[in-house]
């Protein structure tokens, strides 16, 4: 919890200037992605969902006999 | 009680006051026409020696899945696009045949078991709106499910921040053994009912030229049914049906950063901290390397995962007496799981197959290998194949 409540605050302070269309090369990127892999992701999520009890934060929150 | 509200509150404070300062790309769309495919295959393999679920006391939780999944996406118009995925899985798991065999009246064999999964919706953007829609349905031996989701975003300062809401709901219909008191005369209970709603907010906010973070806050409640099919529990060395509250409500708050160190490789950094009604509290953190390998855009990730979830209230290796609720499921108890993996990502000049160009041609290769402390491990290897025509 210190950690997201440290990444808001960081975020408030850094300030958020906005980055033009043309300077976004970098995170165009496929390596850059907020998820590089969205299709595997599906499945890997399923398997967290399954061998963990905690779901949410990802696609995976229903479904499947082994989700309670 | 009174600690979970207070940490509901803190959430939706911090994520208030995080919403009216920061601003998050929308998908891009295709070319109006075009038609991206990819197919992704996973073969998973698991064992453990500790599931105090399993029926005859042996702890086997051995299982095999291969799972073959097909995502299309076709842009019909400049602005929409329709999406569809089907998913296939055929399993054999070591805690299924064991009860099997250990219920003489559970009608035909469950030894290996196959799901089919189809899901279809579409996506429209309209200036800087983004609207989306699908579902889906799943139907396997013991458990059938009807689900659908709708999701909006809006971008806000020139495309920099994104603000997201989704909505899904799943009514599932499921088959479980109530009563093992008599084991070969049991018989499978059929149409019991399981309905979840989960919602999210997603944002996304660009920092620089060479960073993004997004935030995400998951609320999911799960009725019904909530026991699952295989799982017995021992009450002073007599086995029973496992028996769970019939409601519960969940809740995660996410976050993800990345950040460029330099024109060809990036960090991935996750964390995630989930807690629940039945008095689960979990940390998540995953860092992933990401290296670029060619100006053809091939890369590489790497990546560690670390969890821990504190047990579920309701869990005991095993009961002297009979409780209200009570489970043994291995996947309930307290334990930290590690889990490393590496992912492939080649890309092809654009092929030509049967007459048929294929642009953004892409192989990627993944392996993952997981283990948590109270003994269970997998490992998977996921192969997928994407292109454009």
């Amino acid at each position: 919890m210190k950690l997201i409540a440290s990444l808001l605050l960081g975020v408030l302070f850094t300030g958020c200037a906005n980055v033009n269309q043309i300077d976004r090369g970098q995170l165009a990127k496929k390596f850059m992605q907020l998820d590089p892999h969205p299709q595997e992701s599906v499945f890997r999520n399923e398997v967290h969902s399954f061998r963990e009890s905690a779901i949410g934060g990802n696609s995976a929150v229903g479904g499947g006999c082994g989700c309670n | 009680m009174d600690v979970t509200k207070n940490r509901i509150k803190f959430l939706l404070l911090s994520l208030t006051s995080f919403f009216t300062l920061i601003q998050n790309t929308l998908a891009e769309m295709m070319e109006k026409g075009k038609t991206k495919v990819t197919s992704v295959f996973n073969f998973y393999h698991q064992n453990s020696n500790n599931g105090g679920q399993v029926i005859d006391n042996s702890g086997r939780e051995e299982d095999h899945v291969v799972e073959p999944m097909i995502f299309i996406e076709h842009q019909i118009t400049e602005d929409t696009a329709v999406t569809g995925q089907i998913t296939f899985d055929a399993w054999t798991a070591a805690s299924d045949s064991k009860l099997d065999s250990n219920t003489g009246a559970s009608g035909e064999s469950i030894k290996t078991q196959a799901r089919i999964a189809a899901n279809l919706g579409a996506r429209q953007e309209k200036g800087k709106w983004s609207y989306g829609a699908n579902f889906g349905f799943s139907t396997e031996y013991d458990y059938q499910s009807i689900n659908g989701a709708i999701n909006v975003s809006r971008s806000f300062a020139q495309d920099n921040f994104t603000l997201g809401f989704g909505l899904q709901y799943y009514m599932d219909e499921l088959s479980a053994f109530r009563d093992i008191s008599n084991p070969q005369a049991a018989k499978i209970e059929t149409g019991l009912q399981r309905k979840i709603l989960a919602s999210s907010i997603t944002a996304s906010q660009i920092l620089s030229p060479i960073d993004i973070i997004q935030f995400d806050f998951t609320f999911a409640r799960s009725s019904g049914f909530l026991e699952s099919t295989a799982n017995t529990v021992n009450i002073g060395g007599v086995r029973a049906v496992e028996q769970l509250p019939d409601s519960r409500s969940r809740y995660a708050l996410s976050t993800k950063y990345v950040r460029a160190l330099s024109d060809i490789s990036a960090i991935n950094l996750s964390y995630r901290y989930y807690f629940d009604q039945w008095n689960v509290d979990s940390h998540t953190t995953r860092l992933a390397y990401l290296l670029e390998l060619n100006d053809n855009e091939d890369f590489i990730e790497t990546f560690v995962r670390h969890s821990y979830q504190s047990q579920v209230r309701y869990f005991a290796d095993q009961f002297d007496t009979a409780q209200t609720f009570m489970t043994s499921d291995s996947d309930m108890n307290r334990f930290n799981s590690y889990e490393t993996g590496i992912y492939l990502n080649h890309n092809y000049d654009d092929q030509k197959l049967f007459g048929v160009e294929l642009e953004n041609f892409s192989w990627n290769h993944g392996f993952v290998y997981y283990m948590r402390t109270n003994g269970l491990r997998n490992g998977y290897y996921q192969t997928s194949v994407s292109f454009e025509f």
